[in-house]
């Protein structure tokens, strides 16, 4: 059977596609918190670095990070330890968490600053430190403030983790283009990826809702009907 | 008197926002079980006063002792002093993602370090002394009235047992029938002899609550007393000119 074949195909590449999705989701988190952190809390320093860094990253193709972190980066290293071998998977989970670092971050310093300075000072006046406050009074509200944006990069993510395929990690479009050149029925092939993509988009969209409803806070979030 | 009579003595406190000199060295003290009430005209400088005496906002020059230690000195470690100063802010300023009560329990948890049950207790304790309507514990900021938001902010600085309670305008963002309900409450407080340093232009509540008025104006205190003497006999024009226009505003305007 010509269609078991490439289910398998497509299976493979579905996982591939997820893992980096989630990685790059969670990692970009991390690591886009301390950055937006750095850059509305942060001194000097702190917030020129990180002003910098996403500035750069927003500023050039997702595709040209991937080719760095692919193809550039591992050669610079070999100049250095001749044995280094970079999976392209990696490479390219690497890439997405450096992407999507940036936008986060952004989505989270406007959530940090659309909450009134007054809080912050009621807070300080109870004796809070700055760490405190962020955690307990920010964070809580920012968090729930940028859970819609958040949605967007989570689908976004899903989408442009197709780039990698240009890494040769076998994703879902990769394999979809492994399994069509074998077969013929592109056509048919790619309408189904189409299908996967949507599929798992509407999913995220429809638990990321609920999620929202879930968290909602009058006067923190509003809710559309 | 005692130092230990004396909450808080400020001296020659000066702070200039670029060329702008705000407080040109004021001076005052606060008893402790005292209400002293500051008025004077908007924009001059009274909330920036208040927030220097937490260091909201870090004063240029001066002394500002609060129980015997100069706050304003290296190595004072402010967040403990902050802890013991309760400020009531002019627009509430709740943490709009906890409930009432969360409000009050977060400063005793996070600060304070107190159980969950510790914090609860005293929180209750402390919202009933404002007397928030029971059914109202568990609603969030924007789920209650401007009124019950600024009691609840009362009561978050109660809970704490501050040596002091500093009050930004805490009725000017309320219309009068709801900055009654909080004025209501401040007088309950006054006789309770919480050290009070409120700065209001409810000058009803100055009248019957405050030991003592200040009048604010130009940067400095320009004229301080018994309420009655301050309010129905100022010795000086400015003051004089600042109440007038205060009672021409609560009739409607002149």
């Amino acid at each position: 059977m010509v269609w078991e074949t490439i289910a398998r195909y497509l299976l493979h590449g579905l996982v591939v596609t997820l893992e980096l999705t989630i990685v790059g989701f969670i990692g970009g988190f991390a690591f886009g918190f301390l950055l937006a952190v750095a850059r509305t809390y942060g001194g000097r320093l702190s917030r020129a670095l990180s002003a910098t860094y996403i500035e750069l990253i927003r500023g050039t193709p997702m595709l040209l990070q991937l080719y760095i972190i692919g193809f550039g980066l591992p050669l610079v290293i070999r100049d250095h330890f001749p044995n280094f071998v970079m999976d392209p998977t990696v490479a390219a989970a690497l890439g997405m968490v450096i992407n999507s670092a940036a936008y986060q971050a952004e989505y989270i310093r406007g959530a940090f600053n659309s909450i009134e300075y007054g809080q912050v000072e009621a807070a300080l006046s109870l004796g809070m430190t700055k760490w405190e406050i962020i955690r307990h009074v920010i964070f809580p509200q920012a968090f729930r403030i940028m859970l819609p944006s958040w949605t967007n990069e989570m689908v976004y993510l899903l989408k442009y983790s197709s780039l990698a395929m240009l890494l040769a990690v076998p994703e879902l479009m990769y394999e979809a283009s492994v399994a069509a050149s074998q077969t013929f029925l592109y056509a048919q092939i790619y309408l189904v990826v189409a299908g996967i993509y949507l599929v798992f988009a509407t999913l995220i969209i429809g638990i990321m809702r609920k999620v929202e409803l879930k968290l909602h806070i009058p006067g923190v979030t509003t809710i559309k009907r | 008197m005692s130092d230990s009579d004396r909450v808080l003595i400020i001296r020659n406190l000066t702070k200039r926002f670029g060329e702008k000199p705000v407080l040109k060295g004021i001076s005052f003290e606060v008893e402790r079980g005292e209400t002293k009430v500051i008025i004077g005209p908007s924009g001059a400088g009274k909330s920036t006063l208040l927030r220097c005496i937490n260091r909201l906002i870090e004063p240029d020059g001066g002394e500002i002792i609060f129980n015997g230690t100069n706050i304003l000195e290296r190595g004072v470690d402010i967040r403990k002093i902050r802890a013991k100063i309760g400020f009531v802010f002019q627009h509430f300023n709740l943490f709009k993602h906890l409930t009432a009560l969360e409000n009050v329990k977060i400063g005793l948890k996070v600060v304070r370090g107190m159980s969950d049950e510790e914090a609860e207790k005293k929180a209750i304790k402390a919202l009933r002394m404002v007397h928030l309507e029971e059914d109202a514990f568990h609603k969030y900021p924007a789920q209650l009235s401007g009124g019950q938001q600024q009691r609840v902010a009362i009561a978050r600085a109660l809970a704490m047992e501050p040596e002091i309670i500093l009050f930004d305008e805490p009725t000017s963002a309320l219309d009068p029938q709801l900055a009654g309900e909080v004025l209501d409450v401040m007088r309950e407080l006054a006789k309770k002899k919480v050290t009070m340093l409120v700065v209001t232009h409810e000058i009803g509540f100055a009248l019957n609550a405050a030991d003592e008025v200040l009048f604010f104006y130009d940067g400095v205190i320009w004229e301080k007393g018994k309420p009655e003497e301050i309010l129905y006999n100022p010795k000086r024009k400015e003051t004089r000119e600042f109440l007038k226009r205060i009672a021409d505003l609560s009739v409607g305007g002149p």
